[in-house]
């Protein structure tokens, strides 16, 4: 009988937790809105804002679910290794959580925001990590990868802010881009807004995870 | 030929006689087609002029409504422009059930270069009726004067108006820069009128024939002359006449009697022109319009803001969450090392590092933030006379998103919001229904209000020899309190519920004693100069500043409440 192997949290996903942990700490140091007097800090813009901070984690995030897509092509059984890493994404974002206990209070956002956050970055990630993976199965070059992968997302995040600009009805497709999606959700979005948010990514997501499967199961029978 | 011009003109005058009756019928049926479309329309201001950023009075008609419906009447004004931000500022005017007639109202007036807009609406904000007005018009960026039934001099541009359109509010007046009056008015006009007058207003009243229909109590009370009486010798106009209170003095005289009289009433004044405005002399008014501008309107707003702006926040210290940092780096540092060996150690090392972690990053931040989102502070300036009138500043600052709610009370304005200069006027929504006003507070913003209204006696002050005996009926207890006479400060403990007897000392000039007070002084200092600078606190006045501090539970919504009254009683043994 084969040895239990607990190794399923890798030394690399600690360098990548010590990643989170500390650039998110530092963005939360440098928005952190402190005492004082109220003469010094009407006016200011230096609140403790949850855009800043969720956007880095999301970030973070994205490229976590990128790198654990690719680790799911290179594993021996790629169709296991999807939950397992699916599961990391959720354990990194539970890293986060003396953070979020501090911004319930220390913001005007309360729980229910925090949690949609979280959320909707953790749904995000995921969407990623098989989005990873189908970039990944495409087997390229290493260089060619990469370019493929900053394209990818720089696609998912930028085109989509030019609908900020667009009549009131296309607007709302603005909230494609995760920038736009965590800016309003931190400053308490219309729930036509988060619905847009969240079912635009749910759908990729979905129509990902029919992709990822169908191909593993096929490059497996191979 | 004959028969045939008969015919012709049975024929026209049948024609006639049917356009006529089809005429009649048509005009009869006018008053039910009205019906069908009910209208509004609105005065805004005094004939139509305001003043930028005062109160001003306005009426609204409603016409054309078959019977009483449930409803609202709203005025809605938008403050700023696209580039500017814009925000919408909503009085309601009237609320239940509306019917034709006319609806009388004071409220204040922001921005005049956007439209002003009436709706009638149904309670499901359905529009029955609507009218866009245009306060450009009559729109004045400086205090201007209002003549009522008088000829004002040219050089004064004095804006005629209706004697019905002056308010019974004294706040209404807030944007006059004087009052002319030669007209009858109903005695709860004049009793506004001199309410302003005391609170810094400019009055001037012609005596001449129509004195004897303006003649009031009232206007007994606030004129430069005792026992008004007018003489008519038939050698020249008729003149008032009497015996002159000891605080007026003659400006200017005519054949040896008093043609102008001026008196000094509160911080405003009252000039008494003997006789009517169009038997003076434009050169006559000379010595007067030196004495017209108006006076510093008291702005506890600012006050308010200023106190509140010296307020510390609570807020988390940048050391500790760097510390929340390092203890996360290190849990995280830790379970790196250990995973080598002992992975299983390592996962439940970093588990229960984070879990708790968490729980006191919780706990830090609860107690040191947060859950106190809102500061308020208030002021009140309560001077008591037969005239007396109230102020009341506010200012609000928060730490997140939210509404504030501000009762509406009978015989109190509605708050008039202080527009910052270069403020983001998108957080400036506010609405106004009888009952309450709700401000929308932007993060991390200040705003600030005044409100004027009527005094309600809550403290009464009875003041003897060396002695000094406070009644209070109010809930709260005052934890500093002042008394200021012609200069001199005098130190109470404290001013609880109940009556308490107090020894008031020989007491100290103000300066000294603010140097001497401390902490507190810098809470007499700025509110000393501004009662000096508006000049409303006289000889022999005696000035009460309590101020009252609170500061909220956590789990309670306010964190920081504070409000200082002040209350000014002519004399000695008033109520305050």
């Amino acid at each position: 009988m084969q040895p239990r192997r607990h190794a399923r949290v890798t030394r690399d996903l600690y360098s990548f937790a010590f990643s989170l942990v500390l650039f998110c700490g530092m963005v939360l140091l440098l928005t952190l809105r402190g005492g004082g007097a109220i003469g010094d800090q009407a006016g200011s813009s230096g609140t403790t804002s949850l855009a800043p901070f969720y956007l880095v984690n999301l970030l973070l995030m994205v490229f976590l679910g990128l790198n654990r897509g690719a680790a799911i092509v290179r594993s021996a059984h790629p169709r296991k290794a999807l939950p397992r890493n699916a599961l990391m994404l959720l354990l990194a974002q539970l890293l986060l959580l003396p953070y979020m206990t501090f911004l319930i209070h220390g913001t005007d956002g309360g729980v229910g925001r925090i949690l949609l956050l979280s959320f909707y970055v953790l749904l995000t990630s995921t969407t990623w990590l098989l989005l990873g993976t189908l970039l990944a199965l495409r087997r390229t070059s290493s260089s060619q990868s990469l370019l493929l992968n900053a394209a990818a997302v720089a696609a998912h995040l930028i085109p989509a802010l030019g609908f900020h600009f667009a009549p009131p009805g296309l607007r709302l497709l603005s909230l494609v881009s995760p920038i736009a999606a965590i800016s309003e959700l931190s400053s308490g979005a219309a729930i036509h807004e988060s619905l847009v948010a969240f079912l635009f990514v749910a759908l990729v997501a979905a129509v990902s995870a029919f992709h990822v499967v169908r191909r593993l199961r096929r490059s497996e029978d191979v | 030929m004959t028969t045939q011009r008969r015919g012709q003109g049975r024929r026209a005058f049948a024609w006639v006689g049917g356009l006529c009756l089809l005429a009649s019928v048509m005009l009869a049926l006018v008053p039910c087609v009205g019906h069908g479309a009910p209208t509004v329309s609105a005065v805004l201001g005094f004939n139509q002029h305001l003043h930028e950023g005062s109160f001003a009075p306005m009426r609204a008609d409603v016409r054309g409504l078959p019977s009483p419906i449930r409803g609202r009447l709203i005025l809605v004004q938008t403050l700023g422009s696209g580039w500017r931000g814009e925000s919408t500022v909503t009085h309601e005017l009237a609320s239940g059930p509306i019917e034709n007639g006319t609806y009388a109202a004071t409220v204040p007036f922001y921005d005049a270069t956007n439209p002003v807009v009436l709706r009638l609406i149904t309670p499901d904000s359905q529009v029955i009726a609507e009218t866009r007005l245009d306060p450009r018009i009559g729109r004045h960026t400086h205090r201007f004067a209002v003549s009522v039934g008088a000829e004002a001099p040219p050089v004064v541009d004095a804006v005629p108006a209706e004697p019905v359109s002056l308010s019974t509010d004294w706040w209404s007046y807030e944007g006059l820069s004087s009052l002319w009056v030669e007209s009858p008015l109903p005695r709860a006009a004049w009793n506004a009128i001199g309410r302003w007058v005391y609170a810094g207003g400019r009055l001037v009243v012609f005596g001449g024939d129509n004195y004897l229909r303006m003649d009031t109590p009232v206007l007994r009370e606030i004129l430069p002359l005792e026992t008004p009486r007018l003489i008519s010798n038939g050698t020249g106009p008729a003149h008032l006449a009497g015996h002159l209170r000891s605080d007026s003095t003659v400006l200017r005289e005519q054949n040896g009697t008093p043609l102008v009289i001026h008196r000094t009433l509160g911080a405003g004044t009252v000039t008494l022109v003997t006789v009517s405005s169009r038997d003076m002399d434009e050169n006559a008014y000379g010595p007067l319009l030196g004495l017209l501008q108006s006076a510093t309107p008291i702005a506890l707003s600012r006050l308010a803001g200023d106190s509140l702006s010296a307020t510390s926040v609570t807020g988390p210290r940048h050391a500790t969450v760097g510390l929340l940092v390092v203890a996360l780096l290190a849990c995280v540092s830790l379970g790196y090392a250990l995973h080598r060996r002992q992975p299983r150690l390592a996962m439940v090392i970093v588990s229960l590092g984070i879990g708790f972690l968490a729980v006191l990053s919780g706990f830090y931040s609860f107690r040191t933030n947060q859950n106190r989102p809102l500061y308020t502070c208030s002021y009140t300036f309560s001077l008591e006379d037969s005239f007396g009138s109230v102020r009341f500043g506010h200012a609000w600052y928060s730490l997140q998103s939210m509404h504030v709610a501000l009762e509406n009370r009978q015989a109190i304005s509605e708050p008039k919001l202080h527009v910052q200069p270069g403020a983001d006027l998108d957080s400036y929504v506010t609405e106004t229904s009888l009952h309450e006003t709700r401000l929308a507070l932007a993060s991390l913003q200040m705003r600030t209000a005044d409100r004027y209204g009527i005094p309600a006696s809550t403290i009464t002050l009875s003041v003897g020899e060396g002695w000094v005996e406070v009644d209070s009926t109010e809930s709260e207890t005052y934890d500093d309190a002042w008394l200021l006479q012609d200069g001199r400060v005098y130190s109470l403990p404290s001013i609880a519920p109940g009556v308490h007897r107090h020894v008031l000392g020989t007491g100290q000039p103000v300066d000294r004693a603010v140097e001497s007070m401390g902490a507190a002084s810098a809470e007499l200092a700025p509110l000393y100069g501004l009662l000096e600078e508006t000049g409303i606190v006289f000889e022999g006045t005696w000035l009460l500043i309590a101020s009252h501090r609170v500061v909220s539970q956590p789990s309670e919504e306010v964190a920081h409440s504070r409000s200082v009254i002040l209350r000014a009683i002519p004399g000695g043994d008033h109520a305050a």
